[in-house]
């Protein structure tokens, strides 16, 4: 691979001082070569961009290289959704990001004789079919870990399909013009709970 | 920069910016699934209110989930059209209040307090009270204390005194809790949000604030 222009400055800079030095040893050999590795390019910022792009310059066979931009590829799109997706609050009912990379969180309710619970909230789209809780060994106890995107969320627990509670453990929502309390839960960015 | 490089760069970018109109192709999922739950007539309007939002700089969330909402409980359709509509004009409204460099999540919770009862003032002395840090909590806490039947007033100046006292969200979320608490137990919601006050202003190392005294009588 020819070099490129900067990489010939370089080589121009070290190669003579390097050719003239006399190594006998491969071991001397390859310390230097650490040695002026370590030191870095002349003129030029360790972390500046075009130092890393200049630096990629390597060999490969042509599927290694197909699978690599096929990886980068996907690499970037999902960067691009988290990117442009931002804090918006999802549906669960639609998720267009994976759900392994939103924050989980933990809703659990008490909820004495009853015999179905489901959460319904803005990430689910309100379906009360949606997020069933699990009953738990402590016989009234409900819970569920469901992935949420970060941000502000108002969410509620259907109690046997008819009667919508607030969480009597959480902040509650403005009252509702649709009947019943509502919770609020804030998901900060990144923080899984 | 060698070729390669240069292709590695390009597929990144091209990942990153996305396949075109996904963007699109999101607002046109939800409004397929706005027109599959909604009557004709609301769903057209809540759509136009959605697109309004967007069109404003608003998060469209709100506006969406409050339409769900509505259908998930069954509400008439001129209901859910009035309550997207106020949610609307609350997101505006928070935005005046809080600023145009507003977190979208501060503007939510803003246009709860809101429609808590909160009034525009109570936004806008809370921004100053804090210019740069998240306001997502003091709102939410506002709201609450407000749903909790503490008069609006208390409410509005305990989270305005506790923020400008440097009050973190963990501590005034303890505020929260202790007014649940007390309320739960029979006391007075203004009263428990005053010992709550007091209580945090306390851990604040700062006297909690004392009432004017009347005027025309002894100390």
């Amino acid at each position: 691979m020819a070099a490129e222009p900067d990489e010939r400055e370089w080589i121009e800079r070290i190669g003579p001082g390097y050719r003239s030095a006399a190594i006998e040893s491969d071991s001397a050999r390859r310390r230097l070569s650490e040695r002026l590795r370590a030191e870095g390019e002349p003129g030029r910022r360790a972390f500046s961009p075009a130092w890393w792009i200049a630096r990629i310059s390597f060999r490969a066979r042509p599927a290694v290289l197909a699978g690599a931009a096929l990886g980068m590829l996907a690499a970037g799109t999902w960067l691009g959704a988290m990117l442009t997706t931002g804090a918006r609050t999802r549906s669960a009912a639609a998720p267009t990001v994976a759900i392994a990379a939103l924050p989980h969180a933990t809703f659990a309710v008490v909820a004495p004789g009853a015999s179905r619970v489901t959460l319904v909230a803005d990430f689910n789209g309100w379906d009360p079919q949606a997020t069933p809780l699990r009953r738990t060994a402590l016989a009234d106890l409900w819970t569920a870990d469901v992935a949420v995107p970060s941000g502000v969320h108002v969410y509620a627990f259907v109690v046997d399909g008819k009667e919508w509670i607030p969480d009597p453990s959480a902040p509650l929502a403005p009252a509702g013009r649709f009947g019943a309390r509502t919770s609020v839960v804030v998901i900060p960015e990144g923080s899984p709970l | 920069m060698s070729r390669f490089a240069r292709g590695l760069m390009t597929l990144i970018l091209v990942g990153a910016l996305g396949p075109p109109g996904r963007a699109s192709g999101d607002s046109a999922n939800d409004e397929a699934r706005l027109k599959a739950r909604l009557d004709p007539e609301t769903a057209r309007a809540v759509i136009e209110l959605v697109h309004s939002a967007a069109e404003s700089g608003l998060p469209t969330s709100p506006l969406k989930g409050r339409a769900f909402e509505g259908a998930s409980r069954g509400a008439d359709g001129a209901l859910i059209r009035r309550a997207v509509a106020q949610e609307l004009e609350a997101l505006k409204d928070a935005r005046a209040a809080l600023g145009a460099a507003s977190d979208p999540n501060e503007l939510v919770a803003g246009a709860m307090a809101l429609l808590s009862g909160a009034p525009h003032d109570t936004l806008v002395r809370l921004r100053a009270s804090r210019p740069r840090q998240s306001l997502v909590v003091p709102l939410v806490v506002l709201s609450d204390l407000i749903a909790r039947d503490v008069p609006v007033a208390a409410a509005s100046s305990t989270v305005i005194t506790a923020t400008r006292a440097g009050a973190r969200d963990a501590d005034l979320l303890k505020l929260r809790e202790h007014v649940e608490r007390e309320v739960g137990k029979g006391v007075a919601p203004a009263g428990a949000t005053g010992t709550g006050l007091r209580m945090l202003l306390k851990d604040q190392g700062k006297d909690a604030p004392r009432p004017a005294p009347s005027v025309g009588r002894a100390p």
